[in-house]
């Protein structure tokens, strides 16, 4: 249980004690204090990354606008209607209506919230609500890489800090190039004492000095940030930006990276308009540069230290050679913190970061053994969750010690830190957000009966729930839910609803209702098919026969002329083909009766009228149509089937007698 | 004085066009009528240019500019950004900005010295837009409207705004850009004035479907009428107390 002290401690220190900048610390603060040697640093594990508090500068309209406001003069004139306030002259209302205070009530009002009164404009609001919009998308995602950055950097970033144990038995940390120029270093004394070291003495004379500087205008901080055609200065009193600048030229070229130059630089130079602008804008961004650090000349002057960042080729805005553009060159310091796009938040959060006095936890509890470490990790998983059994409890050491992945290992740690501190659940990824990722159901089931929050968000404030890609993954959480449903707001967990076994038994017994009803449909379905091939042959059969008697019949036909013909074919046996041959006959007989009269008509009216045959002869072609070409079944009172001039009693005679002519 | 007009049939002139006082854009792939029309006016004393900005003909809602520069979004390809450099007067910095809303026109209303801006523009952009236009960069709304570049048009002498504003808010804005506004509409009734209607200190051009009444509001509050009069009286008036001493 080397650990557990530690959560109360952390907890306990008020957050402004924990981090908070070293010009806000009071005058007596280093008194009697001691330098600690690197060798008694802490682990990484025990100091939590000194997360980004708010920023304790109020910029200079902030003071300005409330010290303006102190005296309020009610003239009606110059009004600002959102904000419900007056002022008294037109330069205090533009200033206003420029100020971040407006801005957050303009966009309160439109949202429908009310807005906020000038005293409650705190800095933290202002940090939460006004961040830059441009690019926040990839500064945010950033933060995540930074924050692992941050995490496996530590062991270089204990290099770059000083560690100090106060009088009051603390340890803080600050910064080496707060106090120290990037040439110096500090000896302790068990080191041998070289030329160019600082004595331990010399250097809390210094931190004693820094705090106790006046804010005159006299010891002057700038931070100077170039990259990626991006630069700010910002000039630092204190902790109160005094002035600052940003550029922004088109240099970098898109989807290819780089500057125009380092692509020039490597032989083939591009002569497309987008070339040509880039260079120029690198060209114009040295020069406006150039100018600025010229003009500011006097802030250089009256700086103590200057605080750079320029990686590679950027290093020749600001520098001509070795030789700076600016005056003080040999108070250049690096910055030894990780540095996104450079904007003037970007330099105040720099700047804030280098000015803060981190305190340390205390390295004895701070460096707990490794077995230590994994039993105190089990132990409060079974301190916070209600009944696992011993067996459990033995089987997730065994289990943390051989089996797992050293991945699942580690974040065990986090987690006891997590549910050590109920209150700060967000940005943390635990071992049921990896399970879960992983689709591994039996690891989830366990960690989820071992006790683990669902609700815990990670840096991406994703619950395990939403990562889940699996079905039977997303069910795990439902019926762990259905089982434990007031354990957890299930509701912040983001897992929709319960899975109870009756409604998973309902479910499987619609699904295999659901399975038979298809099978009963594709078993007719078959039949039906079969049924229709059967009949289909019958047809086929039928009318092959048929196609023979036609055959057969050829001659006669010719021969015998409209009287009935006897069966002539030696051929024919079946009863159907006696019959397609009686209703064969029928048809004749009755054709040629239809002749006859036809005849018998024409004789009686050739002496009448000579039209007449014109007249009977589409009529005879009307009665010869009138039948089936193949069959020769009587249409009338039928729908025909037709195809070139032939027409049909069925589809099937078509067929029948399309093969024939084909045959022919 | 404003003329009327409309681009292939659409009375949205704002949309297509750009009016400073120091340049004129128009959209590329026009009717030669809607070229020529602002030619007619302009061309003897501004340079009326053609372009498109980002491949796309909405040039006046995609970029803020007066007499002093010109911002474009930064969708505008090089080629556009060469020609408008190459076409604009060498006092007109053209800049074109990394800001996410690029739709700048509608974001953005300016005359030569005061700007209003869309409450979510970053602050690198108000930098830039302070620097390159030389404005006093305002945030603020138009009748609860966010985008203030749709729902205003002003010039150094006078601004047409949203029907919908307030007489406080009237008020307030008038004292603020310092110059004296009006609510009304333009185009039989349309609220979006910015798109309707561009104009500078002595023309304006609104879409065919505008009223005589609107005309009439337009005109006298940007103060077209008496642009050449008082002009012409001015000189004169120092050629008559010559005569007359």
């Amino acid at each position: 249980m080397a650990t557990a002290p530690l959560l109360p401690t952390t907890n306990s220190t008020s957050q402004e004690k924990r981090h908070r900048s070293i010009f806000d610390v009071p005058t007596d603060f280093f008194d009697a204090c001691r330098l600690l040697s690197p060798s008694s640093s802490p682990s990484p594990a025990s100091t939590s990354v000194a997360p980004e508090i708010p920023s304790p500068i109020e910029t200079l309209d902030e003071v300005d606008t409330i010290s303006k406001n102190g005296v309020e003069v009610t003239i009606p004139r110059w009004t600002c209607n959102t904000c419900k306030a007056e002022f008294d002259s037109l330069q205090d209302q533009r200033f206003h209506f420029k100020s971040d205070f407006h801005r957050i009530n303009v966009k309160l009002s439109i949202a429908g919230k009310d807005i906020v009164k000038e005293e409650d404009f705190d800095e933290s609001f202002k940090d939460c609500d006004i961040s830059s919009v441009s690019g926040s998308e990839d500064e945010a995602e950033k933060v995540s890489i930074l924050r692992t950055d941050a995490q496996r950097g530590f062991v270089e970033s204990v290099k770059q800090k000083l560690f100090i144990r106060l009088k009051t038995g603390e340890r803080v940390s600050i910064w080496k190039s707060l106090v120290l120029n990037d040439s110096e270093s500090v000896c302790f004394e068990n080191d041998n004492v070289l030329g160019g070291c600082l004595r331990e003495s010399e250097v809390i004379e210094r931190l004693k000095f820094l705090i106790h500087e006046e804010r005159n205008g006299t010891r002057l901080r700038i931070v100077l940030l170039a990259s990626g055609g991006h630069f700010v200065g910002c000039v630092f009193d204190g902790n109160s930006p005094v002035l600052h600048k940003t550029f922004h030229r088109y240099v970098v070229r898109a989807k290819a990276g780089k500057k125009q130059s380092s692509k020039d630089g490597t032989g083939r130079a591009a002569h497309s308009a987008g070339a040509s602008l880039r260079r120029y804008n690198e060209l114009a961004l040295k020069k406006d540069i150039q100018e600025l650090l010229d003009v500011w000349k006097p802030y250089f002057d009256a700086s103590s230290c200057i605080y750079l960042y320029a990686p590679s080729s950027n290093r020749q805005l600001l520098f001509d050679g070795n030789k700076a553009y600016f005056s003080h060159q040999h108070h250049v310091r690096n910055i030894p913190l990780s540095i996104r796009r450079p904007t003037f938040k970007e330099a105040r959060r720099i700047y804030n970061q280098l000015a803060q006095v981190t305190y340390e936890v205390d390295e004895k509890e701070s460096l707990p053994d490794t077995i230590d470490d994994l039993v105190s990790t089990t132990s409060t998983i079974t301190n916070s969750c209600p009944g696992p059994s011993k067996e459990d409890l033995n089987d997730s050491i065994n289990s943390a010690e051989s089996t797992e992945p050293s991945s699942i290992k580690k974040k065990s740690d986090d987690l006891h830190v997590s549910s050590g501190s109920e209150s700060e659940v967000a940005g943390m990824t635990t071992p049921l957000h990896e399970a879960t990722q992983s689709g591994d159901v039996h690891q989830v089931l366990k960690l989820l009966e071992q006790g683990l929050d669902p609700c815990i968000k990670d840096e991406r404030g994703r619950t395990p729930y939403m990562l889940a890609n699996d079905k039977e993954v997303r069910n795990t959480f439902r019926r762990f839910m259905a089982l434990n449903i007031d354990r957890w707001d299930w509701h912040a967990a983001n897992v929709p609803s319960a899975l109870t076994k009756e409604m998973e038994e309902s479910q499987a017994a619609k699904q295999t209702e659901k399975e038979e009803k298809r099978k009963a449909r594709a078993k007719e379905l078959k039949k039906l098919r079969k049924a229709r091939e059967k009949k289909a042959q019958a047809e086929a059969a039928s009318s092959q026969n048929a196609a023979a008697v036609l055959v057969n019949r050829a001659t006669p036909i010719s021969a015998i002329k409209g009287q009935s013909q006897p069966s002539g074919g030696s051929k024919i046996s079946t009863e159907e083909l006696k019959r397609a041959e009686a209703i064969e006959r029928e048809k004749r007989a009755a054709a040629a009766e239809r002749r006859m009269a036809a005849v018998a008509a024409i004789n009686a009216q050739s002496s009448s009228t000579s039209t007449v045959p014109a007249m009977a002869q589409p009529k005879s072609g009307l009665t010869s149509d009138i039948t089936c070409s193949c069959c020769n079944v009587s249409l009338a009172g039928k729908v025909p089937f037709h195809r070139y001039n032939y027409k049909y009693c069925s589809t099937s005679c078509m067929h029948v007698h399309r093969e024939i002519l084909e045959d022919e | 004085m404003a003329s009327r007009l409309q681009f292939e049939n659409n009375c949205e002139v704002g949309v297509f066009s750009k009016l400073t006082n120091a340049y004129c854009l128009v959209a590329i792939g026009g009717s030669e009528s809607f070229y020529s029309t602002f030619e007619a006016e302009l061309a003897d004393v501004i340079p009326v240019v053609k372009t498109s900005i980002a491949g796309t003909r909405i040039i006046g809602r995609l970029c803020a500019g007066n007499k002093n520069g010109l911002l474009v979004p930064h969708t505008t390809t090089d080629q556009e950004l060469q020609h408008l450099r190459n076409s604009l007067p060498d006092q007109v910095v053209v800049q074109r900005i990394d800001e996410k809303l690029s739709a700048l026109g509608n974001c953005i209303a300016c005359n030569d010295h005061v700007a209003l801006a869309h409450t979510d523009l970053d602050r690198e952009t108000e930098e830039i837009i302070a620097d390159v236009l030389g404005v006093e960069v305002f945030r603020q709304t138009i009748a609860g409207n966010i985008l203030v570049g749709s729902y205003c048009a002003f010039s150094n002498r006078g601004g047409l705004v949203h029907p919908h504003t307030s007489i406080e808010d009237l008020d307030e804005l008038s004292t603020l850009l310092q110059v004296p506004l009006v609510a009304g509409t333009v185009n039989r009734g349309s609220e979006v004035i910015g798109a309707g209607i561009t104009v500078n200190d002595w023309t304006a051009f609104c879409g065919s479907d505008t009223t005589a009444t609107e005309l009439s509001v337009i005109e006298s509050v940007f103060k077209l009428r008496e642009a050449r009069p008082s002009a012409i009286v001015d000189e004169m008036r120092k050629s008559l107390i010559d005569s007359y001493v």
